[in-house]
């Protein structure tokens, strides 16, 4: 406790050195710094005997009836009881130093030396210009950004509005076709006298041709992959045809006619049922799309 | 996924890596994205409806100043990954050997197929649009399409065929042959 105290003390003493060795007036006379209670220290009764440096031990009053103090002798210089608050206070504050009298007076010295000085008062205005300046570039700026998200929503309003039109429009040149399609249809059958196709059947006949063209590519696409597969196929069964027709030319040469493969003719006859299964399939197909 | 390059996209754009030292910085490094675009004037313009990329890694053995080269080759592939800004297709490694490939990348344009609703149904359910640019009198689509889809245009169904002979290769037919 003692030991930050000490620290508090003595960061106080030189932040107060700090402050107050440069102050000087104008006319160069050295402002008071000391602080209040250090400038005059409270002086016991009891030490007034003490001498000065400059004094001699001659000089010194003798002890005796001259330095008696009725005061002391009656015990007023004991010590008092210190309350709660005191204590504290006298913890915080252990040389009661008056701060608001050392303020009062570093005011009094401040506000005496801008008075007189103008650069103080013009780099007061200066700073003043500076920083409504920039106070007024930043509303404007904020002013900026509002007048852009307005543009922004007013376009935005727009480029709905005439997508709303187009859609509109769209829809309305579609009605009017149809109407003169139906017109059409009416003129055409009082031509003709056939009976007319209702309009609202239109969708549907719409949909159903979409729906057929879909099918048609469909079924182009499984007739492409048929004929490819039968093209393979036909492959196939024409290289197993030469071989068949090499290896009977084969045993014809060595005179072992009877003695023909029987399981390749075999498998000759299914791959040509199933080639003209598959023929049958892709007509049936082409009839169809 | 193996997939076949039959065709590219009007638009390039290229990444290249971001070492700056690196001497591979702009072969191996480097990233080259393709996609769809129609023509605009003298331009050629996104104007995508559909965005997408085919991502061509340097690494991959893709040759960017000769793309042609990669026609009817195989790569291998990552699946396609769909982000916010659009789907990817990246191709990681060129197949040195002929695979019969999953897909076929085929480029769709309305001079091949004539104009496409793209509000009714328009390819087959297990085609893949990767990217798709539409401009008022232009079309252009990237597809990831398997053998024997098709495509719906204003001049009929396409159906992409595969060639049995030579599996990297395949080619639009229409259903008259």
């Amino acid at each position: 406790m003692r030991i930050a105290r000490v620290q508090v003390g003595l960061t106080f003493a030189l932040l107060c050195a700090s402050l107050v060795t440069p102050q000087t007036t104008d006319d160069g006379s050295r402002i008071q710094a000391e602080t209040p209670a250090r400038q005059k220290r409270p002086t016991r009764t009891g030490q007034t005997a003490q001498p000065a440096p400059g004094q001699t031990v001659v000089e010194r009053p003798a002890y005796g009836i001259q330095n008696y103090s009725p005061l002391a002798a009656a015990g007023g210089n004991k010590r008092q009881q210190q309350t709660f608050w005191e204590f504290w206070w006298h913890q915080f504050n252990p040389r009661n130093i008056n701060y608001g009298a050392w303020i009062e007076q570093r005011r009094r010295v401040f506000l005496e030396q801008a008075g007189e000085n103008r650069y103080f008062w013009f780099s007061f205005w200066a700073f003043a210009t500076i920083c409504l300046l920039l106070l007024w570039a930043a509303k404007e700026r904020m002013d900026r950004k509002d007048t852009e998200w307005e543009a922004a929503e007013c376009l935005a309003d727009l480029a709905n509005y005439a997508d709303y039109c187009k859609r509109h429009a769209l829809e309305a040149i579609q009605k009017h076709n149809e109407h003169i399609e139906v017109c059409n249809r009416v003129i055409e059958s009082a031509e003709t006298g056939k009976p007319m196709v209702a309009g609202d059947m239109e969708g549907d006949w719409k949909a159903e041709v979409q729906r057929l063209r879909t099918d048609v590519a469909e079924k182009s696409a499984e007739v492409v992959k048929l004929s490819a597969a039968l093209e393979q196929k036909s492959t196939t069964v024409a290289n197993l045809n030469e071989r068949i027709d090499e290896l009977a030319r084969n045993q014809r040469a060595s005179g072992n006619a009877a003695n023909a493969n029987l399981d390749l003719v075999k498998r000759l006859n299914d791959l040509t049922s199933e080639n003209h299964k598959l023929r049958e399939e892709l007509s049936k197909l082409k009839r169809a799309t | 996924m193996l997939v076949a390059v039959h065709g590219f996209g009007s638009i390039w754009t290229r990444r290249f890596g971001k070492n700056v030292e690196s001497v591979a910085r702009y072969t191996r490094d480097a990233a080259f994205y393709n996609t769809t675009g129609v023509p605009v004037g003298n331009n050629v313009r996104a104007r995508s409806r559909v965005y997408g990329v085919g991502r061509f890694s340097g690494s991959s053995g893709f040759t960017p100043h000769r793309p042609e080269r990669m026609l009817n080759r195989v790569f291998k592939c990552a699946e396609p990954c769909w982000r916010i800004n659009g789907t990817q297709v990246l191709f990681e490694e060129l197949m040195s050997e002929a695979v019969m490939p999953d897909y076929h990348l085929v480029i769709v344009r309305h001079s091949d197929t004539g104009w496409i609703d793209r509000e009714a149904t328009w390819k087959a359910r297990e085609c893949v649009l990767v990217s798709f640019s539409e401009s008022d009198v232009a079309q252009e689509a990237m597809l990831l399409m398997p053998a024997f889809s098709w495509v719906l245009g204003g001049h009929g169904p396409l159906v992409l065929e595969p060639d049995p002979m030579k599996p990297g290769r395949a080619r639009l037919r229409g259903a008259g042959g």
